[in-house]
């Protein structure tokens, strides 16, 4: 069965439970499976307190429309998906629409987006969903979430509401197929706790979903000019540490706040910083010494608020890299100082892995993460329509043997993240197998010959045969001998 | 009420006459040709000018805690990186010459090795010595600094990732023995939950415990972070004071914070110890000046009467022929400690096994009540905290012991002192002969006053406490991983996609990796328990050799204290009675100064004593 095949497989029976359950609290969820289902890849911006989650959001959407700040920061998990005009709708924790709005702080084309909770608390909500439109979102939803390992529990707690597995949730959120991780840094003991964190909360977090972000990667190394080299030092050590690579496909280094202002980048800014380029080399070095120097009163003739303001806008390492640039070709316009900076801060290869690896698979991912949801939706009505359940049930047991695309997604995670270990050259191969972008099908069609294809077949039926293994690892098996007898059968 | 009192004087000015007070006593006593007595004086000197005291750096890892400590010291001792850094604790004091001696293990045996400063970084770094696999329990690097030079040792500490586990929860046994915690987190971002329970425990056990908000000179809201983490503070109930430094900008010779560091620490930290010091050397003095003020009067009654020489010579005689007893190791002190050495050696570890068999038979059961793998992580961080507090309790056992077993010996001796010369003789009771370096008496008078609810203060800067927490530091670290590997409930999130005939393989699984868990458990305990009693046997051996070369030299000390008394006053009778008449005069005006140096010291202390807040 092709995936294509699996995911409509998948809207029926999303239909087929709001047919036999109409005006339940399960119809709903179901509709909701099946828009998903239908929708973008949906991601999920995950990480520690004040990572840098919002800003990077904003970085990616090109508009500053989740609020940032030094201080603990976002509350409420919020979905950023397309829509022609912007719109924003509230879920409490029943499911239940809540008033809220979106309002613009700053005058012109100088401001950033608040969203107005009309009064009501923060840990009433379960969800705000934003409608937006830009071009990312149409291909991607984006969830921006509240920081981990926050002081006040309850709202760590709503983020691994939202990434838990369906199965262990309460509330109907829908949970993420790919995830961004962001970290700031990581000892070989926090690879550990790492490991432990995203092993067990999010669900099928795997190389193959999932990517991990230095997040702030100027301030790592000390705010020095070559702070991004330095930083592409430690996320390739991080890239090689094995418990760290069982998790996520890389890690790439993103100045996030970089991002983020060169994709909002104001003409009022860049006259700013022309007129700072203008002191001496020798005032310069003063000036963008430490914050304090840079923002001392008696310093260049901008006002205080405005250098404030730069500060807030680029960082230390930002307006050094932005005055360099500036210095070395003052012609510059504001569009190619907005390149330029965009080019330095790393935004570019998160989202060639967002295009080269998430997208490719969106399908299959979803379609992943609706046999969770169903399972559990299935789990819910259980008592109310045994019969039902029993089916749905069966149909996505079913899927997931015959769909060989799901099969073998699932199979990727657990070859990927390890826990299932093969022989060296089996994992090798099964690797380059399943976690081809365009699917395992697409990887051995047309590239071998028939002796090879039986000799695979063999090789894999025997490795699963052998019961030291485990069930897990005679799934594996089970599911790559598979893919080369559907490439035996398509060549016969 | 007094009226109209002059400026009472500064704790450094009192301290500053105490020095000048002991500078002269050193004077008098060295023209008088007492050598060994010159340097009893110039030993007590340096305990009041460099009192030992030991301050540790902490924090999560990459906070800037290796750059606070080169620019607390003006040198570039700890390897800093952008990266991984800090992997042994590194304890920096003062030296005039830069070096440092490396302390490790080599097949579980302790050794120590010179090496040059430029190889520091081969031993604490981590990419010279990645996850500690030298198994250093520390370096020592002796450089000359200011802060230094005022005694304080400052120790650099690997950061952590799970604050509490590791070398965190190393530094948490260690606080009891440890003057002040300097306790690191960067201006980027506010504290996080874990910092603050560190924060709370950390306070707990150490009055003198400080926040430095580093890297100011790049994080831009550094203002809006400092008053949150001092409304999380506040909040806590929390005393800390918080600092903003930036050590970057220290180094390149601007304003960077750092200076208030410093004074912060000399207030809070050098200057109570040396007050500290001021009052156990008060003692130390009134016994030198009463002893040699009475050998004085001796040679003066000779003087006066060549009748009594005779007398005096009997005595001398019987005294040293007594103290040359007591320096034999048929003494009855000298017995004594080695009969309680003995015991306390015994008691300790039969102490410690108990301690680490309930220890193993608590974790064993909570492994078998594991439900989620965040239990596992707690119970991994609560095993290295209950393990830390079990090798803490040795070490207080044996702190505790040893200043019992040498107060019975002082009590032994003094009662053998009381026959020979009565109120003249050196009284060893109020001898401060302690250092850090040379096992430190329990030091109550620091502690005195504190509101610390542990009980354990008294063994401040004992040299015991740092031996634990280059131990404690080795391999508490080390167990984290592997406890952490071995989860028992962790199962990997494959699972979930297995389908429901995986529920049977799950549970075969868990009850597998439950026993993996516990043998972990037991083989760690195993090690902890190995490395330990080594250390343990070493320590009780080297406490007992001090306790001998105290002693024994203070014996030598005393019997020379005799002889010279009989010889000088062989030496006057051979004079003119001119002459003898000149030194009945000098000896008169020697015994005025002395006593006038001991009332300088004994005023300027009682000064001391009452600007103690209390
Ligand atoms: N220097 C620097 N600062 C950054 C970068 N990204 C974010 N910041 C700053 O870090 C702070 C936190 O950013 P947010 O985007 O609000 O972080 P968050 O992870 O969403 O925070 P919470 O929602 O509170 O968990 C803000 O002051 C940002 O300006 C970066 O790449 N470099
Ligand atoms: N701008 C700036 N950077 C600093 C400052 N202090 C430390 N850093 C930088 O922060 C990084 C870490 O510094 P370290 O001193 O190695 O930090 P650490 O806490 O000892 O690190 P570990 O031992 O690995 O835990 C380095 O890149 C330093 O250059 C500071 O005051 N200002
Ligand atoms: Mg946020
Ligand atoms: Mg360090």
């Amino acid at each position: 069965m092709s995936i294509d095949a699996a995911y409509h497989q998948l809207l029926d029976v999303c239909a087929r439970i709001e047919s036999t359950l109409p005006g339940t609290p399960h119809a709903t969820r179901a509709a909701a499976i099946s828009a998903r289902l239908s929708g973008p890849l949906r991601v999920a911006i995950a990480g520690r307190l004040k990572a840098g989650k919002s800003t990077l959001l904003n970085a990616l959407v090109g508009e500053r429309l989740a609020a940032t700040d030094a201080g603990e920061c976002t509350q409420i998990v919020t979905v950023y998906g397309r829509g022609d005009v912007y719109d924003t709708r509230g879920f409490g924790r029943d499911g239940a629409p809540l008033p809220v709005g979106l309002r613009r702080v700053g005058e012109g084309d100088d401001g950033s987006w608040e969203i107005d909770l009309k009064g009501a608390n923060s840990s009433s909500f379960d969800r705000i969903e934003i409608d937006w439109p830009a071009s990312v979102l149409q291909q991607l939803t984006l969830v921006d979430t509240p920081g981990l390992g926050s002081l006040n529990e309850a709202i760590s707690r709503r983020s691994l509401d939202f990434l838990l597995a369906a199965s262990d949730r309460e509330s109907d959120t829908s949970g993420a197929d790919a995830v961004i991780y962001l970290m700031r840094h990581l000892h070989a003991l926090d690879a550990e706790f790492l490991g432990a964190f995203l092993d067990r909360r999010v669900v099928g977090a795997s190389p193959v979903n999932s990517v991990a972000v230095l997040a702030r990667p100027d301030e790592i190394a000390a705010c020095r000019d070559d702070a991004m080299v330095s930083a592409d030092r430690i996320a390739r050590r991080m890239e090689a540490d094995p418990v760290v690579s069982a998790l996520v496909g890389s890690v790439i280094p993103v100045a996030g706040l970089l991002a983020e202002t060169a994709a909002t980048l104001r003409e009022r800014e860049v006259a700013a910083l022309r007129e700072m380029a203008h002191c001496s080399d020798d005032e310069l070095a003063v000036l963008l010494r430490s914050v304090d120097d840079l923002c001392d009163v008696s310093r260049t003739s901008l006002t205080v608020e405005t250098r404030r303001e730069l500060l807030d806008r680029f960082g230390l390492f930002g307006l050094r890299l932005a005055i360099r640039a500036i210095r070395s070709d003052p012609s510059m316009t504001s569009s190619d100082l907005a390149r330029w900076l965009l080019a330095h801060s790393g935004l570019a290869r998160l989202r060639n892995v967002i295009t080269t690896t998430f997208l490719p698979r969106a399908r299959t991912l979803k379609s992943h993460t609706a046999v969770i949801e169903l399972d559990a939706l299935a789990r819910a009505f259980e008592t109310l329509h045994p019969v039902l359940a029993a089916d749905v049930r069966r149909q996505l047991e079913r899927l997931q043997v015959e769909g060989v695309d799901l099969a073998a997604l699932t199979v990727a995670h657990l070859v990927a993240s390890g826990t299932v270990a093969l022989p060296p050259a089996h994992r090798a191969e099964a690797e380059r197998l399943l976690l081809a972008p365009e699917g395992p099908m697409a990887m051995v069609g047309g590239v071998v010959g028939e002796p090879e294809l039986l000799e695979a077949i063999e090789r894999w039926r025997t490795l699963g045969a052998d019961p030291r293994g485990g069930p897990l690892a005679v799934q594996v098996c089970d599911t790559i001998a598979r893919v080369y007898e559907l490439a035996l059968a398509e060549a016969g | 009420m007094t009226t109209a009192a002059a400026p009472s004087p500064t704790t450094d000015e009192l301290l500053d006459r105490v020095d000048a007070a002991l500078d002269q006593l050193g004077q008098l006593v060295a023209a008088e040709g007492r050598d060994d007595l010159e340097a009893r004086v110039d030993g007590a000197r340096a305990r009041l000018d460099r009192p030992t005291t030991v301050v540790c750096v902490v924090g999560e890892f990459k906070q800037g805690k290796s750059s606070l400590v080169n620019a607390l010291v003006e040198a570039d001792v700890c390897p800093v990186d952008d990266d991984l850094a800090t992997s042994a604790i590194t304890l920096v004091r003062h030296g005039d010459a830069g070096r440092a001696v490396v302390r490790r293990r080599v097949d579980g045996d302790a050794i120590a090795e010179n090496i040059d400063l430029a190889d520091v970084q081969r031993f604490v770094s981590e990419a010279g010595n990645p996850s500690n696999e030298q198994r250093v329990d520390r370096v020592d690097v002796l450089v000359p600094a200011r802060l230094l030079s005022e005694g304080m040792a400052i120790a650099d500490t690997p950061g952590t990732g799970g604050i509490r586990a590791g070398h965190g929860a190393a530094t948490l046994a260690f606080l009891p023995f440890a003057d002040g915690l300097i306790f690191v987190s960067d201006a980027t971002s506010e504290l996080t939950q874990p910092e603050l329970d560190f924060l709370a425990e950390a306070r707990s056990r150490c009055p003198n415990v400080m926040l430095a908000l580093t890297k100011i000179d790049m994080a831009a809201h550094w203002r809006r972070v400092a008053d949150l983490d001092r409304a999380h503070l506040v909040r806590m109930g929390l005393d800390i004071p918080l600092v903003a430094v930036s050590s970057l900008l220290h180094r390149a010779g601007a304003e960077g914070g750092i200076d208030a560091l410093v004074a912060a620490l000399r207030e809070r930290i050098v200057i109570p110890a040396r007050t500290g010091s001021a009052q156990r050397i008060a003692g130390e003095v009134e016994s030198l000046v009463a002893s040699l003020v009475g050998s004085l009067a001796q040679r003066r009654a000779v003087l006066d009467d060549s009748a009594s020489i005779d007398e005096l010579e009997a005595r001398v005689n019987e005294a040293v022929q007594r103290i040359e007893h007591l320096r034999g190791p048929g003494a009855r002190w000298s017995i004594t400690l080695g009969d309680r050495m003995g015991d306390l050696s015994n008691d300790a570890s039969f102490a410690f096994r108990g301690d680490l068999r309930e220890l193993t038979r608590t974790h064993e059961e909570s492994i078998e009540a594991l439900k989620t793998s965040e239990q596992w992580e707690q119970q991994a961080e609560q095993l290295q905290r209950d393990l830390a507090g079990v090798v803490t309790r040795l070490f207080e056992v044996i702190e505790t012991g040893r200043a019992n077993i040498r107060a019975e010996l002082v009590e032994q001796l003094a009662a053998e002192d009381a026959s020979l010369g009565g109120a003249d003789g050196l009284r060893l009771r109020e001898l401060d002969v302690g250092s850090l370096w040379r096992g430190k008496p329990l030091d109550t008078a620091r502690a005195a006053g504190k509101a610390v609810s542990t009980g354990l203060t008294g063994l401040r800067g004992a040299q015991s406490g740092i031996m634990m927490f280059g131990m404690a530091g080795q391999f508490l670290p080390a167990a984290t991983a592997t406890l952490l590997v071995s989860n028992p409930v962790l199962l990997a999130a494959g699972a979930v996609f297995g389908g429901y005939q995986l529920v049977e393989d799950r549970k075969r699984k868990v009850a597998m990796r439950r026993q993996t868990a516990r043998t972990q458990l037991r083989q760690f305990v195993d090690d902890v328990q190995f490395q330990v009693s080594n250390d343990l046997g070493t320590l009780v051996r080297s406490i007992q050799r001090e306790f001998r070369d105290e002693f024994g030299a203070l014996l030598v000390e005393l019997q020379r204290s005799w002889a010279e008394s009989l010889q000088q006053a062989k030496q006057g009778l051979t004079r003119g009675t001119e002459e003898r008449a000149g030194e009945i005069a000098r000896l008169d005006t020697l015994s005025g100064e002395l006593r006038s140096v001991h009332h300088t010291v004994a005023q300027c202390v009682g000064q001391l004593a009452e600007q103690v807040p209390a």
